[in-house]
C-alpha cells in the first residue's frame, strides 16, 4: 500500500472540486437529521492521505445504467500495439486496452475480447507485470465468450489484480502511467458516447464528475512525480484539470443530509460545478488531443 | 518428489505471508464484522477499496470518489486480534464547497457520519445525489496485535477499508 505524502500546498493545486448535479433521483422517506449548519466542519486531511480512484469499468457501468449506448470504432486498434516500445507509451496504451476491454465487455462487445486481452497480456509481459494475470483466465474467457457479464467481470477482476500487483510489487511508476492511460481513454470513450450536448443528459453529467476523480488521480500519481514520465503526463493531466475548471460553472446550494428507512445516509446539494455546452466541446476536444498523443 | 512438494509448500507459503505481510488484502475480510444478514446483502465490491499498514493509535485518511445513482457501505477492520477491548472509530466526511464573497471557490471536509455516535458500528451505508469526494479518517485502536506475525513491526497493525456499492434502487412505482 502506497501512502502518499502531499502538502497542503499541493491539495489545494489539485483538490478543487467539481461537481455535476444529477436530477432526477428519487427519494424515500427522509428524516433530515443535519443540514449545512450543523455539520461538523474539519481540518483539512493531515500529512497521510490515500487517494483511491475509481476504475474505468466502474465508470462504463454507471454510464450504462443512465442509458448509454455502445458506439462502435471508439476504442484503440489493437493492430497499433507494436508500435508502442519506449516504457512510457507501452504503460499508458496499457491502461488504454485495459480501459477498451472494460468498455467492450460492459456494452456487450464480445467479439474482440479475448484480441484484446492478448494484447495486454503481451504488453503486461513486456512491463514486468504478467504475475498479475491468473493462469486459468483465458479458460475463463475462452468459457464465457459470449456473456457479458462474465466478461465485465473478468475485465474488472483483471484490472484490480493488475492494480494489487503493482502496488505490492513497488511498481508505482508504471501504476501512474496505466491509470492515467485508462482514465484518458474513459473519458475519451463517454465523451463519444454523446453526438449533442443537452443539459440535462445524464451521460454529459457523467463527464463533468470526470473531474473529481481526475483530482484524485492527481493526487495519487503524484507521489511519482519526480519520475519524468509521470511528470510529462502530469503535466497533461494538470493541463486537462484547467480545461474541466475554466469551462464549468460553480452553482451553490446548501448541504443536506438525510436518514431514509434502510439506514442510508442520503447526501444531497452542496456547491457544485455544473457542465455547460462550452465545457463539454472543451473537455472532448483536450482529451481527444491527449488521447492522440498517446495511441499515435 | 517428497523434497519437491517440501519445497513448493514452502514456497507458496512464502508467497501469502508475503501478501500478508504488504497488508493488502485485509478489506476482503471486513465483511465478516457484520451480521449474518448484512453478509448476505448484495452487494459488489469496489475496486477503491484498500488495505494498509498502519501505526496503532495513529489516523488514518483515505480519499475517493462515490458516483450519484449507486448506494454505498463502507466497512473498516484491521487484523488485530479481538480482546483488546477497543473499537474501531471513524469518521466520514464529504467536501463541502463553497464561493466567498471574494468570488473565490473554498473546500473543507464536512463531517456527515461518527460511528461513536452510532454505537460503534463498524459500517455506514450512504448515497450522495452528485458525485464527490469523500474523505474517511480512522482512528487505529492503540493497542491489540496483528494476527500477521509476518508484518514484523509490532507496533502496526493492517487496516482494511471496504467499500462495496450497488445501484440505488428506484421508489415507487
Amino acid at each position: 500500500m502506497k501512502t502518499i505524502r502531499i502538502s497542503q500546498a499541493a491539495i489545494v493545486s489539485f483538490a478543487t472540486i467539481f461537481l455535476a448535479s444529477c436530477g432526477g433521483s428519487e427519494e424515500g422517506e427522509l428524516t433530515d437529521i443535519t443540514d449545512e449548519d450543523t455539520t461538523t466542519v474539519v481540518e483539512e486531511p493531515g500529512s497521510q492521505v490515500d487517494y483511491a480512484v475509481p476504475t474505468p469499468n466502474e465508470l462504463f457501468e454507471i454510464v450504462k445504467l443512465q442509458g448509454g449506448e455502445e458506439r462502435v470504432g471508439l476504442v484503440n486498434p489493437v493492430e497499433k500495439k507494436d508500435s508502442y516500445v519506449d516504457h512510457k507509451i507501452k504503460c499508458l496504451n496499457f491502461g488504454v486496452y485495459s480501459a477498451d476491454l472494460a468498455y467492450m465487455s460492459c456494452f456487450g462487445i464480445g467479439t474482440d475480447f479475448l484480441k484484446y486481452f492478448k494484447v495486454i497480456e503481451e504488453m503486461g509481459d513486456d512491463l514486468g507485470i504478467s504475475g498479475a494475470f491468473d493462469k486459468d483466465i483465458m479458460d475463463r474467457i475462452e468459457n464465457n465468450e459470449g456473456d457479458s457479464d462474465s466478461l465485465f467481470s473478468i475485465s474488472n477482476d483483471s484490472y484490480y489484480d493488475s492494480y494489487m500487483y503493482l502496488e505490492e510489487n513497488d511498481k508505482g511508476v508504471e501504476l501512474s502511467l496505466i491509470m492515467a492511460g485508462g482514465y484518458i481513454e474513459s473519458l475519451f470513450i463517454v465523451c463519444n458516447l454523446v453526438d449533442k450536448y443537452k443539459a440535462d443528459d445524464l451521460i454529459v453529467e457523467k463527464i463533468g464528475d470526470q473531474k473529481v476523480v481526475l483530482e484524485n488521480l492527481l493526487d495519487f500519481i503524484l507521489e511519482y512525480a519526480d519520475d519524468p514520465n509521470v511528470s510529462e503526463t502530469m503535466d497533461d493531466l494538470i493541463s486537462l484539470s484547467d480545461v474541466f475548471e475554466n469551462s464549468m460553472e460553480f452553482e451553490e446550494s446548501g448541504t443536506n443530509i438525510a436518514n431514509n428507512n434502510e439506514g442510508t445516509l442520503i447526501l444531497s446539494g452542496g456547491g457544485s460545478f455544473k457542465m455547460t455546452e462550452k465545457a463539454f466541446k472543451d473537455i472532448k476536444s483536450k482529451v481527444t488531443e491527449l488521447r492522440t498523443n498517446i495511441i499515435k | 518428489m517428497k523434497k519437491a512438494i517440501f519445497f513448493g509448500i514452502i514456497l507458496v507459503s512464502g508467497i501469502v505471508l508475503e501478501a500478508y505481510a504488504q497488508c493488502t488484502r485485509v478489506h476482503f475480510f471486513c465483511a465478516s464484522q457484520l451480521s449474518k444478514e448484512q453478509q448476505q446483502e448484495a452487494w459488489s465490491m469496489n475496486n477503491q477499496s484498500k488495505s494498509a499498514p498502519v501505526a496503532k493509535g495513529q489516523k488514518y485518511d483515505l480519499s475517493f470518489i462515490a458516483y450519484t445513482g449507486y448506494d454505498y457501505r463502507l466497512t473498516i477492520c484491521t487484523d488485530a486480534m479481538q480482546g483488546s477491548g477497543e473499537t474501531i472509530n471513524f469518521t466520514l466526511a464529504h467536501d463541502a464547497i463553497v464561493q466567498l464573497k471574494d468570488g473565490s471557490i473554498s473546500k473543507r471536509p464536512e463531517v456527515i457520519f461518527d460511528n461513536t455516535s452510532a454505537g460503534n458500528q463498524p459500517f455506514v451505508k450512504f448515497a450522495t445525489e452528485k458525485t464527490r469526494k469523500f474523505y474517511l479518517s480512522v482512528n487505529v485502536p492503540a493497542t491489540g496485535d496483528s494476527k500477521d506475525k509476518a508484518l514484523g513491526v509490532e507496533d502496526k497493525v493492517c487496516l482494511g477499508v471496504l467499500l462495496e456499492h450497488k445501484k440505488t434502487p428506484a421508489l415507487g412505482f
